[in-house]
């Protein structure tokens, strides 16, 4: 049951930071965060501001180098559409897999980057496709690397009077593919136990000419591997050695002992998890189904 | 505001209700209209109880406001059957795939959001969209069946 | 129609369509006018003296009408001893403990002002486990001569032991003496809940001369005596009555929210409602009590089994509850369903400050199958002898006598082991394998015996409406598993009514005849036996109408596949489904009749010590269930393949009935060997919530079971049938446990078996 709050409907990017600012409100978008903690007792805001009707949120645009995504996309819409399966693919198996299609109908890119949890399932893909986020406040814009939008657990570089505008994520070159895998107890309805993203473009003679490895539920934020992406880049697929990729993916990890999961049971996964994604990620980059 | 006026249409019938905005909708269709068919189970949105049809998308009405609900259409297990009931409900009952059924309005609500967009789903499709819905009696694989044969009798 | 062929039939639920209307009425949705609601301020602290409670803040909130604490009403309840307090009194023994009641004008007000109360707390040590409350740091219950005891449960005096049940058959150290092979073994079985759809609720109105209870009691008369003697009514004057159940398997089996809501109703003279949400739901209502296990077991080197020990530790919660009747039930199935000439099993309830172990879907069976199965597989192992071949060396068949002392009759176990294996093609597949992309493949097979509580009765009343339908009252309440379904199909099978003529009225203890309880997969077995007897004297009593109508005497008159005819004239012919308008009931007295059955009579009562005894159940359910899976040796993930059954069910009823009862079982059952677990550290339950309690979902459910049912038909049993409700789910975790063992070439010794166990087993 939520406890009382006070309600505000923001038509415009300005209204919605000034009340942010003024009120100490939370956003409201999908509610599948915010709602959810409010029955808890987790959350007790005195104020929410609804910003679905901001115009200037929604919709994903294609600016020709990018698509720009509203905050406000949900993760239904990555999930439907066969672009997203075909071409940012890790980013499809992200969104597909947050919670249920209930949820995935409410729940909002931007809800899921600003709640900003280590186990977030769109985040590690949108960091392996160098997304970055447009954030804007009641009288500016500023652009942030996704990779450096989070300060610790649940939050984020958000000031007072800033939200997330949009998700501007560059096109990924031709030979390019993506995987994201999700561990979990169950299969489905649940959180990452960790999760493993990468991201490999192939030139014309099987070069990787970009690696991009991120990993969730491993660190206080989801973060990037850069040792397995130094690693990765400008070998030969034939050349990379699995072992060493396992090793060093792992040496950026920093996933806690909690009593959901040791950090013994995360390390080991994470290895595992870099090898498996690496490999669909570069069939992908290659052409072959998988 | 801490409450708010709102104009919700719920099975084809017009609500106007000055509501507390802390109301979620399943709390709306529950205790101001009066609809108890639609469940609550965990207020978390993890048991799928709750799904209601919100403009044609199935979601889980613990987890939307009664607010945001305003200018919508809700459709709930109430609104299914007319005279006759859907063929979801039908196919339930004729495969056998009701035990307590406290998880059932929610599960009819969600295969027919499924059936809406995609007439012809494959059980793994079926599988997959169904997996907000947690049922503890029957085991699911029957509530599989049901909603292939309302797909089949559908078309 | 032919009255016979309704038994064996699979008729469609009757309470299907209200279902998928939405229209059936569960507790949460019934409301009384001028109702108050509750809510609850749970203790915070897992185990301590209640130092002060202060509820200023709480009543000056605006729309609370009361705040109760539990000085206000201090009495104590329970099953099999009375140590449980309504609201906690000057102690709390676990986190979720009541310890202060708001009433207030809506859910919300009163949700927000039991959070204004605030509790000091002089904290004891924690019992956070087994052996926390044998090393007696601190006792749950400081003294258990404080507490009544109603029967079955003999606690330790300054101990935290609330009972301990011994089974004592034969000699053991003479049946260790003879064995060539013995294997000794550790079993945990970690911590379940129920975790139904629909969380507990309780409405009451409580007026000084009566005290009705809306909720979805499973068992309304358990409820009502108890509700009863702690609020000092009559038993005429209390008034259950059932809403339709969201779930129980034995969840809503004892009072919980209604002992809470009838005393609140009591003091403040309106009706009140209490809807537990669902962290109320795990923290504060009931679970599987985890349970430990230490086996040894001996055989011949040809497989024949000659002596079994079972020690068990049950961690029973904060209060006794069901656990000193889970600790009996279970200690006789403890050796499961085989002929073993010496065993002793030793069992201890213990009291911890945890939420309540109690009734449960197995109630205990389910737990010990896991350990006797893991050491028949064990010792097959050892003998180098096939799983299955091992135990049909050794199962049950008619005329042996089992540990309690019993000779067996309508034991189909054996059958049962040869059909589940069937099941799953056991015959074609090796013990384990490893797939060409590197997984591990394993079948188990594991089968249990489970007694069904003895004595016990019960009661119903059939009564034919003018109309020529019939009503049928039993307090066999329907949660899903479809006795509603059933009872109108034993009328049929006697009167030849149509069967969608026939209701099952809503249950009201002021109003239906006595049930002793809906548990121990009783009540097509009790209840059918009582409805057939009712429906002997409708039929009776309606070929004396028939008579009188055709002016001939009621010996002539025969009625068969609901048909009335008579010996003498054969152009005299009545449908009973034409009674109605035919003028026989017109202006005579009303058709209606009462059935009872109960056991008493067969129940040899047991010997204080040894257990042993001639009869201790009316019947003894027996079922196996095989699993193949495939281990991902990376990743820990478990794949099931397939399921095969066999239950012995005596007679299937309604076979869809019994299908949909395994089926939903299994999936149970899977998710206690691979996700389930309730994970308490320091007393404080951590994941008490839907996605961290792992219940098994539809994408978990993707794998095929096979099925059999096995009906040797029981003597005493309605047309033969015994139980299925609960055999459903015993033998599943410890099968799936075994396949796992298999796959990996590892004896796992608890479950859930998680990822990390897999991955990080020793090599062995």
């Amino acid at each position: 049951m939520l406890p009382d709050f006070e309600l505000y409907e923001a038509k415009s990017i300005e209204e919605a930071c000034r009340l942010k600012r003024d009120l100490k409100a939370r956003i409201l978008a999908g509610g599948t965060d915010v709602i959810v903690a409010m029955h808890s007792g987790a959350l007790r805001p005195a104020a929410l501001i609804d910003i679905k009707r901001i115009k200037a949120l929604q919709g994903i645009r294609d600016t020709g180098d990018a698509l720009v995504f509203g905050a406000l996309t949900s993760h239904r819409e990555i999930e439907e559409d066969p672009l997203y399966e075909k071409t940012y693919t890790a980013l499809y198996e992200g969104c597909s897999q947050v919670g249920s299609v209930q949820i995935r109908f409410r729940g909002t890119l931007g809800g899921n980057i600003c709640n900003a949890v280590p186990s977030a399932d769109s985040i590690g893909p949108l960091l392996v496709f160098d997304a970055k986020c447009v954030v804007a406040s009641d009288t500016a814009e500023r652009t942030v690397e996704l990779s450096e939008f989070f300060t610790g657990p649940k939050r984020t570089v958000l000031q007072d009077n800033e939200i997330l505008k949009e998700i501007v994520v560059p096109k990924p070159k031709p030979g390019t593919g993506s995987c994201y895998i999700k561990y979990t107890r169950r299969k489905a309805m649940d959180l990452a136990l960790c999760g493993c993203s990468i991201l490999v473009s192939l030139d014309s003679e099987e070069r990787i000419v970009t690696a991009r490895v991120a990993l969730t539920t491993s660190a206080p934020t989801p973060i990037r591997a850069p040792h397995a992406e130094e690693y990765l880049t400008g070998k030969k697929a034939g050349e990379v050695d699995i072992a060493e990729l396992r090793r060093l993916t792992v040496s950026d990890a920093k996933p806690r002992s909690s009593w959901r999961s040791s950090a013994e049971l995360r390390l080991t996964l994470i290895e595992e998890l870099a090898e498996q994604a690496f490999q669909k990620a570069l069939a992908r980059a290659k052409g072959e189904q998988s | 505001m801490k409450t708010k006026e709102i104009n919700v249409c719920i099975n084809g019938q017009q609500y106007i209700r000055t509501i507390n905005v802390a109301m979620t909708l399943a709390e709306f269709i529950r205790d101001e209209i009066g609809l108890t068919g639609t469940k609550i189970g965990c207020n978390e949105g993890e048991c799928g109880a709750c799904t209601v049809l919100l403009s044609g998308k199935p979601v889980a009405s613990c987890t939307v406001l009664a607010a945001e609900a305003d200018n919508c259409d809700v459709l709930t297990i109430e609104g299914l059957s007319g005279d006759e009931l859907h063929p979801l409900q039908q196919a339930f009952l004729d495969v056998g795939a009701v035990q307590c059924g406290f998880c059932t309005p929610g599960m009819i609500m969600n295969a027919k959001a499924i059936l809406d967009r995609n007439p012809h789903p494959t059980e793994s499709y079926v599988r997959k969209n169904m997996e907000g819905n947690i049922c503890r009696c029957t085991g699911y694989n029957r509530i599989i069946e049901a909603i292939l044969l309302a797909a089949e009798r559908m078309s | 129609m032919d009255q016979e062929s309704i038994i064996g039939a699979s008729i469609p639920r009757k309470d299907g369509r209200m279902k998928v209307m939405g229209r059936a009425q569960y507790g949460a949705d019934i409301n009384l006018y001028g109702q108050l609601h509750a809510a609850i301020c749970h203790s915070s602290c897992p185990h301590g003296r209640i130092k002060s409670i202060h509820m200023e803040k709480a009543k000056a909130y605006p729309g609370v009408r009361a705040v109760i604490i539990g000085r206000d009403f201090p009495t104590c309840h329970g099953q099999f001893i009375a140590d449980q307090p309504i609201i906690a009194i000057d102690k709390v023994r676990y986190r979720g403990e009541p310890v202060a009641a708001v009433v207030a004008d809506t859910e919300r007000i009163a949700r927000e002002a039991a959070r204004l109360v605030e509790v000091e707390y002089d904290p004891l040590p924690v019992i956070d486990s087994m052996e926390d409350a044998l090393a007696c740091k601190s006792l749950v219950h400081e003294n258990w001569d404080d507490y009544i005891i109603y029967g079955l449960t003999h606690p330790v005096k300054d101990t935290n032991i609330i009972d301990r049940f011994q089974l004592i058959h034969g000699d053991v150290e003479k049946g260790f003496a003879e064995a060539d092979a013995i294997v000794e073994n550790e079993f945990y079985c970690g911590m379940l809940q129920h975790a139904v759809i629909e969380t507990h609720v309780a409405l009451a109105d409580a007026t000084p001369d009566n005290l009705t209870i809306y909720s979805p009691a499973q068992s309304p008369f358990s409820v009502r005596s108890a509700i009863a003697k702690i609020l000092g009514y009559r038993m005429d004057q209390v008034k259950i009555v059932v809403t339709e159940i969201g779930g129980a398997f034995g969840g809503k089996a004892e009072p919980k929210l209604e002992p809470i809501v009838a005393m609140l109703s009591k003091l403040v003279g309106r009706p009140v409602k209490l809807v537990y949400d669902r962290n109320e739901e795990f923290e504060a209502t009931l679970t599987r009590a985890p349970c430990k296990f230490y086996m040894k077991t001996g055989a011949t080197k040809d497989g024949k089994l000659t002596a079994q020990t079972i020690k068990v530790y049950w961690d029973t919660g904060a209060y006794g509850t069901y656990g000193p009747r889970v600790n009996y039930n279970a200690g006789y199935a403890s050796n499961g369903p085989y002929m073993i000439p010496n065993c002793h099993t030793d069992g201890y309830c213990l009291v911890t400050n945890h939420a309540l172990g109690s009734a449960y879907r197995g109630f205990g069976i389910t737990e010990v199958c896991c350990a006797h199965e893991a050491q028949m597989d064990e010792l097959a192992h050892k003998l180098c002898m096939d799983p299955v071949e091992f135990r049909l060396k050794n199962v049950l068949r008619d005329g042996m006598t089992n540990v309690t002392g019993e000779v067996m009759k309508s034991a189909g176990v054996a059958e049962c082991v040869e059909k589940a294996a069937a099941n799953i093609d056991w015959d074609k597949t090796p013990q384990h394998w490893v797939t060409p992309e590197g997984k591990l493949r394993g079948k188990g097979i594991a089968c249990f015996i489970k007694l069904s509580g003895t004595p016990s009765t019960t009661s119903c009343t059939v009564r034919m409406n003018e109309d020529g339908s019939v009503n049928v009252m039993s307090a066999s309440t329907d949660m899903g598993q479809g006795v509603r379904t059933v009872l109108p199909q034993f009328v049929t099978s006697v009167l030849g009514v149509d069967v969608d003529k026939i209701s099952v009225s809503q249950i009201d203890t002021s109003i239906t005849p006595y049930d002793k309880t809906t548990t121990s997969s009783r009540s097509t077995f009790h209840s059918g036996n009582a409805v057939l007897e009712a429906c002997q004297d409708i039929a009776e009593q309606l070929r004396v109408l028939v008579g009188k109508k055709w002016k001939v005497p009621a010996g002539q008159i025969q009625l068969k596949d609901g048909l009335f005819t008579c010996d003498s004239d054969a152009s005299l012919k009545l449908d009973i489904n034409e009674i109605g308008k035919s003028g026989v009931l017109k202006e005579e007295r009303p058709v209606i009749a009462v059935g009872k059955y109960g056991t008493k009579d067969i129940f040899d009562p047991p010997d204080e010590l040894t257990h042993q005894t001639k009869r201790t159940t009316i019947m003894w359910m027996m079922g196996c269930q095989a699993a193949e899976v495939e281990v991902d040796p990376k990743t820990g993930h478990v794949q099931i393949i397939r399921v095969g059954a066999a239950h012995d069910i005596g007679h299937a009823i309604n076979p869809l009935g019994c299908m949909q009862q395994i089926e939903g079982a299994i999936v149970m059952g899977m998710g206690h060997a691979l996700t389930e677990e309730m994970i308490y550290q320091d007393g404080v339950l951590k994941n008490g919530n839907m996605v961290d309690y792992k219940v098994p979902t539809f994408m978990d459910a993707d794998f095929e079971s096979k099925i059999s049912l096995v009906e040797t038909a029981h003597p005493e049993g309605p047309y033969g049938a015994k139980g299925i409700g609960e055999p459903g789910v015993a033998p599943t975790a410890p099968a799936i446990a075994n396949a796992i063992s298999a796959a990996c070439q590892h004896r796992f010794q608890a479950i859930p078996i998680k990822p990390e166990d897999i991955l990080f087993r020793e090599e062995g």
